[in-house]
Parts: structure tokens; sequence; C-alpha cells
């Protein structure tokens, strides 16, 4: 309903593709008044797609609550639930999916379900008011270069095997390193690799513009197993390999594409590093160079309530007894009427 | 080199090319330019690398059929090719200007010349509709080698074909499907149609190819 | 199939019933795995969860899950009444 104050469309948003469970509410004009993000963080090693659903389950309700109280408003306030329905961990998934329909058919409202991987984009566009960029989305699941065209964000690269935060989790966890909050795995690498001074030869991979990093994993986990090199030295050298990797078929998309803007999310995003290597190839190209701010920028509820607003505002909404999830939703597949 | 005139004819994300004349010869220089955001030592290597390569590939494609630029000169030192300069269209132009029919038969073409490079255990890398070249004799010729490499892997040709698949989707999506679809069956006719079905299956495996792997390991 | 259960809960409406069934019924109608199969059924203030599953682990799999989802639903719905 519109707010009888403030004159607002309210949508909330539900995130729970990994292990983040978030809950966003985004004014029908891109205000975002609440991003209340849980992270899921295992007592070891990686993520576990049914502990991390577990503790989905668990935080939802307290999420919701922290989100109506931050943002002031109530639960009769909103007109729209939007909810990411793909892609991602099915358990994951499925326990936002349930939470979603739950408030949609308890308050009577409309539901949208949200590509996560469009969601990353355009909460990146709003918060960096960027308006045709060419994408780098890096995280733990994904590693996609896009750009729109003709009704579509279009993939003009992506990895053929693991995400490359997923890399450079399972190389920290075969490190012995152990994550805590604020302190992500991709934050502890990062620290090392900041120390190290010897460039390791290790498999770089590139393939048209896409880009494979389990052979570059493999190798550099074999040769931490050796402990011939210092951690510091394996991870900078993982770090410079793989980011070179992305950033050179950043580089070709922004040459093919010619595009003036460059986004950088997801959160690997995060990396100094890989930001200043994204930026050098911006600046090579003329290109304005855009960071999306870490909240944004790792998996938020915030992105999927905005997006739902977009989708909402062109018409779609997603009826309840069809809202299955799509654990392998292409960004590509999607139409995406809203941008012009 | 001080002698020529050259002109800079494309400033590409990995190689600038220049338009240049070679003993009378027009030629195209291809200079694999040093990537200020990558360490030295790995962008020399990398660089190196495609410099020797590129040729390898591009002279064994030549031999298996497939038509492409003869090599004059590498300057591995500069990181620096000199070859043939083809007169001809992009086949990315091309595609968007011509009919329904034309298309089909470039396509059919293409994709023949593609099952000609995998038959021979060439791996092109980078199959896009600017790396191809229709010259006025009808004859495509294939460029940009450097991403390449050799197997017969039916995951590398996957991995290939999906490439093309892909850069059809992002560059022409309007027919993209009846492009793809002749290339398959030009392809079928080189290298058989039971290779291009299990060619086929192993792009839908590469498209499907879930991005989590903890998922994977999860659902066992 | 050689594992089943049913559980049965007791609603205080006949609206609760209506917007647990609704959240439910698309992970019903597309499961996530073939070695289980969920129902549900509504019966005057009772919801109804039958799970047929291939063997034992299957089966608390599935009824771990359906029972974390119902119960992070009565949760949400405690805070929507609250506010």
């Amino acid at each position: 309903m519109k707010n009888k104050k403030t004159g607002e469309y309210y949508c909330l948003g539900i995130e729970s593709t990994a292990d983040d469970f978030s809950i966003g509410i985004s004014t029908f004009k891109g205000e975002i008044l609440a991003n209340i993000i849980s992270a899921y963080i295992p007592e070891k090693g990686g993520i576990h797609p049914r502990e991390a659903a577990r503790h989905h389950a668990e935080v939802a309700s307290q999420v919701l609550e922290e989100a109506f109280r931050k943002s002031g408003l109530k639960p009769r306030d909103l007109l729209v639930i939007a909810f990411s329905q793909g892609p991602g961990l099915g358990p994951c998934l499925r326990t936002g999916a349930t939470v979603a329909r739950a408030l949609a058919s308890y308050l009577n409202l409309p539901l949208v379900g949200v590509n996560h991987c469009i969601a990353h984009i355009e909460i990146g566009k709003l918060t960096k008011r960027v308006k045709d960029p060419v994408t780098l989305y890096v995280s733990g699941g994904n590693t996609i270069v896009s750009a729109f065209d003709l009704g579509r964000y279009r993939v003009f690269g992506e990895t053929l095997d693991i995400a490359l935060g997923n890399c450079l989790d399972s190389f920290a966890i075969e490190a012995g390193l152990r994550q805590s909050h604020g302190m992500p795995f991709g934050a502890m690498v990062e620290k090392l690799a900041r120390k190290g001074k010897k460039l390791i030869p290790l498999p770089y991979t590139v393939k048209g513009m896409d880009t494979s990093f389990s052979g570059l994993l493999t190798a550099a986990v074999n040769l931490l197993k050796k402990g011939e090199h210092k951690l510091e030295d394996l991870c900078y050298s993982l770090q410079e390999t793989a980011f070179s990797m992305v950033t050179e078929v950043t580089e070709r998309a922004l040459a093919h594409t010619e595009k003036k803007e460059v986004l950088l999310t997801g959160g690997v995003a995060a990396n100094k590093r890989l930001q200043s290597m994204v930026e050098a190839i911006a600046e090579e190209h003329n290109a304005k160079f855009c960071v999306v701010p870490s909240e944004f920028a790792v998996d938020n509820g915030a992105m999927i309530a905005w997006t739902g607003v977009l989708a909402y505002k062109s018409g779609l909404v997603t009826p309840i007894e069809k809202s299955f999830v799509k654990l392998k939703w292409r960004l590509d597949e999607v139409e995406v009427p809203w941008v012009k | 080199m001080g002698e020529m005139k050259t002109f800079l004819m494309k400033k590409g994300a990995e190689a600038s090319l220049y338009l240049s004349d070679w003993h009378g010869r027009k030629v195209v220089l291809k200079k694999r330019l040093a990537k200020k955001y990558r360490p030295k030592i790995l962008d020399e290597q990398i660089r190196i690398y495609r410099t020797i390569h590129e040729p390898q590939l591009m002279h064994e494609a030549k031999r298996a059929g497939v038509p492409t630029p003869t090599i004059f000169l590498v300057d591995i030192k500069n990181a620096t090719i000199i070859m043939e300069f083809i007169e001809g269209k992009q086949v990315k132009q091309l595609l968007s200007e011509t009919s329904k029919g034309e298309r089909e038969s470039l396509c059919l073409k293409i994709g023949k010349l593609i099952g000609r490079l995998h038959e021979n255990g060439i791996i092109h890398g980078d199959l896009t509709t600017s790396n191809m070249i229709l010259t006025r004799e009808g004859k495509i010729f294939f460029v940009d080698f450097g991403l390449g490499e050799k197997s017969k892997e039916l995951e590398a040709r996957g991995v290939d074909l999906h490439l093309m698949k892909r850069a059809l989707q992002s560059t022409h999506f309007r027919f993209a499907e009846e492009c793809f679809n002749a290339i398959i069956r030009g392809y079928a006719k080189v290298m058989g149609s039971e290779t291009a079905k299990n060619i086929l299956e192993k792009i839908r495996e590469i498209e499907q190819r879930g991005r989590y792997v903890a998922e994977r390991k999860g659902e066992l | 199939m050689k594992a089943k259960a049913i559980v049965k809960l007791k609603f205080p409406s006949k609206k609760h019933l209506e917007i647990f069934a609704k959240a439910l019924e698309p992970e019903v109608k597309k499961p996530a795995t073939t070695r289980s199969k969920a129902n549900i059924e509504k019966r005057e203030k009772f919801f109804i969860l039958m799970v047929e599953a291939r063997d034992t682990v299957a089966l608390r799999a599935t009824l771990n899950a359906y029972l974390r989802w119902i119960n992070s639903v009565v949760n949400v719905l405690e805070v929507l009444e609250k506010q």
C-alpha cells in the first residue's frame, strides 16, 4: 500500500542463494531503507548447502524484524515482496522462497522472483549512478562479464568451472586459514598476498572471454602441499594470476562493446588489488570505473528489493503457485524490459 | 621496419593491428602490447607464448584446409607478428547485412571449417564472427589463434563451440539460433553426426555447469 | 518407497493453513530429489504433511527440511502479527 505519510511505495526483498540470508527494503524511487545481512559462517571449511539453509531458516524471522525496525515501516506499508529465485544452492533458495511466499500470501501482496545476478548489476547501477556498464561480477558462486544489449544482459564471459571467489576460498581452506565475521577467506588471502614478493608460475587459462580456475587451484594447492614456497608468495601468485585472467576478459568485453563504464561487483570486488587492475583497463579505454560499495556488493536483500521494484514497475510478477526456485537460472535468459 | 608507412587499423584489447607495407606486400602487423595491470614477468610470459603459439596454429590450420593469413615474420622480442593482409569483410558485419539464405550458407561453411580444425586437433580458442573474414572469392579466413591449443578432447571441442555459440548470442542475438544450428550442420558434415551429437550434449553440460562446487559436493 | 511419515500440525485459523499450504506447495510440486516425495493436505484446522522416502536417511532429510520451513514461517508470521 502507498504510505499515507510519505506517499511512497516499498518493496521488501529476500536474498538466500548461498551463505547469506538477507532482507532489504527499497522505496520505488530506489532509496534503500534497510539491508540486514546475516552471514552463515561454518565452523570449519567451506559452505555446506544444508547447513547454510538451516541457518537461514533459523534467522529469517529475526532478520525480518530487524529490517522493519531499521526502516521504520510496518508490514502493511509494503507493496511488493521480491525474492531471489536463482541461481544458487537448492536448500538455501528454497528456504528464502518459502518465507517470501508466506509473506506475500499473508499480506496479500504480489510476489516477484528476481534473478540474483541481475540484482547484483542493478544495485551497482543504482548505488554508483551508472547507466550502461560492462560489469565484472565476481563472487563465491559466480564469475561473469556482462553488458546490456537488445533487451537482456548478455554474458560475454564466464567461468568454465569454479568461480573466482570459490578458487580463493578453497585455497584458503587448504592452507588451514579460518574465516570469521568481518574477515572472510578472500580478505585473508588478500592480506597475505600483500606480503608476497615472488611470482610463482601458475596455469593461466583464458578461452575466448571465458576463464577457468580449477587448474589454477589444483596447481596452487599442490605447491602449497610441497611446502617449498612461502604462503605469502603463493597467495600473491594466485591472486595475480587469477585477477589477470578476469581483467583480461573484462578488457576484451570492454573493447568489444565500446561501453564507457566498468562496474566491479560481487564479494571479491572488495579486493584492492583486483580493483586496481580493473581500474587500469577502464582508464586505458577511457571508461569510468566504479566499485560497488561492499554492503551492496556481497549478497544482500536490498539488491533483490530494488530489482523487484524495477521488475514490478515493468509489470512482471510471479504467481505464488509458479514460484519454483531455479538453481541454474542464467542471467541471459531473463528479459529486462526496464533497461532501455 | 623504419621505412614502412604504418597505420593503426584496430586497437583491440590484447593487440594492436597495424596496416603496413612489407617488401611491397600489404601486411598486418600484430603487436601484443604490454599490459600494465599484470606483473611484468607474467605479462611477458603471456605475450611471448601467444606470439610463438599463434603462428604455429595458423600454419597447422592452413594445412588442415582452413584459410589463414600467411605468416611472414615473427618478432618474439617485440611480441609482433607480420602476416598477410586479407582483403575482405568481417563475418560479424556480414551476418547482420545479408539475407537469411546467405547467412545459412555462410554459417554452414563456417561449421565445416571449424570441423576441419577440430578434426586435425586444432582448437581455435576464440571463435567469434569478428575473427572470420570473407574474401571476394568466397573464402573464409580464420584469424586470431592466440588463445588456441592442440587438443582432440571432447571437452576442448565443446568449449570451443560453446564460445562460438555465446559469441553469436551476445552479438547477433536475433539470429543466433539459426546461425548456430547451421554451423553445427556444417560441423557434422566433417566430423560425422555422432560426434556432432556428442558435442551438442557437451555444450549443454558446459552451459548448465553449476558454478557452485559446494552444491555438487553437498548433494551427494 | 520404504519409509513413510505423517506429521499433523494444528493451526489457529484457516488463514494460517492457507498460508502454509501456499508457501510449501511449489516445493511439493518440484521436489529437490527423487529419493523422497512429500505431500500436504489441509483437513479442518490440521495441516498434514506426508513424506515417503526410499530410506530413513532420505526420510529424515526431507522431514527436517519441511519442518524447518514450517518453523521459519511460524516465526515470520509471529513477527508480522506483532507489528
